[in-house]
């Protein structure tokens, strides 16, 4: 108990901290409640309209979810595939970093134009933000395998898949949770910037869907509830990753690079 | 136990890039069972020369031969432990034999039987980061060994543990080879280790053979050889040659 007051008191004071800025800057530039509400009335209109929000929120976090775990999977297969083959690595890989330059409102509407509107849509939007952080750093940790480790597996005659899943896989888990870590920040916003382009007025739509409607109602209140829930899902994945992280790698992979490092 | 195999270094040459030339035809031969060191000034070619033995660096010129039908079974001690990390000890230990696809019981067998051997049986089922350097190193070591080898190429392994540790490990390695017979090649730049641990010493410069020192000492070596005269009258006398080598 009191290792976690120690661990959790900094951040409880930020907290505190950006509230208190929060209600300053209204008092200081006199803004109005549909300029900048206040902490409590955001969090009243979340109360009060719990059920709408709840149902979007819902609704963001499963594309959110489906285009994330797709992501992993044909992240880490596409690696996989790229340390065993170079020559596909080097022809391949490129062509990756230059879809991945493609601003991510330019590929919602081009995935809109392809799909329609609709849940696979937005999980597909999900997906095409998350794929390249994993992909990227898995493919770079599978890379960096130190000279002595391969010259070992070497001298002792292992084989290729030997090489690839005894040797550069397990290297390569800490720059595969990179990627999983900044996939986790980035998914939740690619999700709620497709929802904007992917859902029409006859779909249930997620949290950028009611994003855009209450921005055109004028209803700040219950667009910062949703900014909010949005920000909490964002925090559901990169809690979630960090989590596998803990458990998989604190055995044996030293996961703070200094005292006082953020995890 | 696999016999330990002679080695026929036979007019090698490295050249890395137009105007690199590391190694400017060597030629050599290893008895087998024989303890060989590799001494010389940096940038001489020592390590270069124990990649191409190892058959890791395919040289430029010259030819290995290990005067047998079929490759030998080879280990390499670097001069980092190298173990992996997310392999507890007994894993680590066992590699070689996981990678010829040994079973499970005839590793852990060996693993217990080697972790014994270097003093690592309290710390089996740990993972690197939680030992020491020097514990990194006997577990590097136990590794080279667990698969018998017939030759057993070391590139400074002691230079990066503690004065005392290099000692202990020094007693620890000639008296293996002393059971084992495996034929060791050794570089290293310490003279008094290299007097210590080997039969024979090669002092490498610029790339070529610039002195080949038989050493004169007890076939059965322990610690208290190294207070004998013998020994320091050995080890001042390379020295000496060595100074002169460099002052040419």
């Amino acid at each position: 108990m009191r290792r976690w007051c120690t661990q959790f008191w900094p951040v409880g004071l930020g907290l505190l901290g950006f509230i208190a800025t929060w209600y300053a800057v209204i008092w200081a530039f006199d803004l109005q409640w549909f300029q900048l509400p206040s902490p409590h009335v955001v969090l009243a209109s979340l109360a009060e309209h719990w059920r709408e929000l709840g149902s979007a929120a819902w609704r963001t976090w499963r594309s959110a979810s489906l285009g994330f775990l797709a992501a992993t999977c044909l992240g880490l297969t596409t690696s996989l595939l790229f340390g065993a083959l170079p020559l596909v690595r080097r022809v391949v890989y490129p062509a990756l970093v230059l879809l991945q330059m493609i601003p991510i409102i330019a590929s919602a509407a081009m995935v809109v134009i392809l799909l329609d509107t609709g849940t696979i849509a937005t999980v597909v939007i999900a997906f095409l933000i998350s794929y390249f952080p994993i992909m990227a750093n898995t493919t770079r940790g599978l890379m960096e395998v130190p000279r002595e480790q391969l010259d070992l597996f070497q001298l002792y005659r292992a084989r290729g898949w030997q090489r690839l899943f005894w040797l550069r896989l397990p290297q390569a888990l800490p720059a595969f949770f990179t990627g999983l870590h900044v996939a986790s920040t980035l998914v939740v916003i690619g999700t709620v910037t497709g929802e904007l382009f992917a859902t029409s007025s006859d779909d249930q739509g997620g949290l950028g869907y009611l994003i855009f409607v209450y921005r055109a109602q004028l209803k700040t209140p219950e667009l910062y509830s949703a900014a909010l829930l949005s920000s909490v899902l964002g925090f559901f994945f990169v809690g979630v990753v960090s989590l596998l992280r803990r458990m998989l790698l604190s055995p044996w992979y030293k996961l703070e690079v200094d005292e006082g490092a953020p995890d | 136990m696999e016999e330990s195999v002679s080695i026929h270094i036979d007019n090698v040459v490295q050249t890395f890039s137009p105007g690199t030339r590391v190694l400017r035809g060597i030629s050599a031969t290893i008895k087998p069972g024989s303890f060989v060191g590799l001494l010389g000034p940096s940038g001489a070619g020592k390590s270069t020369l124990l990649r191409i033995v190892a058959g890791l660096l395919p040289p430029t010129g010259g030819r290995i031969d290990f005067g047998s039908e079929r490759e030998p079974d080879i280990s390499f001690i670097f001069q980092q432990p190298s173990l992996l990390p997310w392999l507890r000890l007994h894993d680590n230990i066992a590699l070689p034999l996981r990678l010829d696809g040994r079973p499970k019981e005839e590793r852990r067998a060996r693993a217990s039987e080697l972790a014994q051997r270097v003093g690592l049986s309290e710390a089996l089922e740990r993972y690197p980061r939680q030992l020491s350097v020097g514990m990194q190193m006997r577990a590097s070591l136990a590794r080279a060994l667990a698969c018998r080898p017939q030759l057993l190429l070391l590139d400074e392994p002691l230079a990066a543990v503690d004065a005392l540790t290099r000692t202990q490990l020094n007693a620890s390695l000639r008296s293996w080879h002393e059971e084992d017979r495996w034929t060791a090649l050794l570089v290293t730049h310490s003279i008094e280790e290299a007097v210590f641990l080997c039969d024979r010493i090669l002092v490498l410069d610029h790339g070529v053979l610039a002195e080949d020192y038989a050493v004169e000492g007890p076939a059965r070596r322990s610690l208290e050889w190294k207070s004998e005269a013998a020994y320091h009258a050995q080890v001042d006398q390379l020295n000496r040659q060595l100074l002169q080598k460099a002052a040419q």
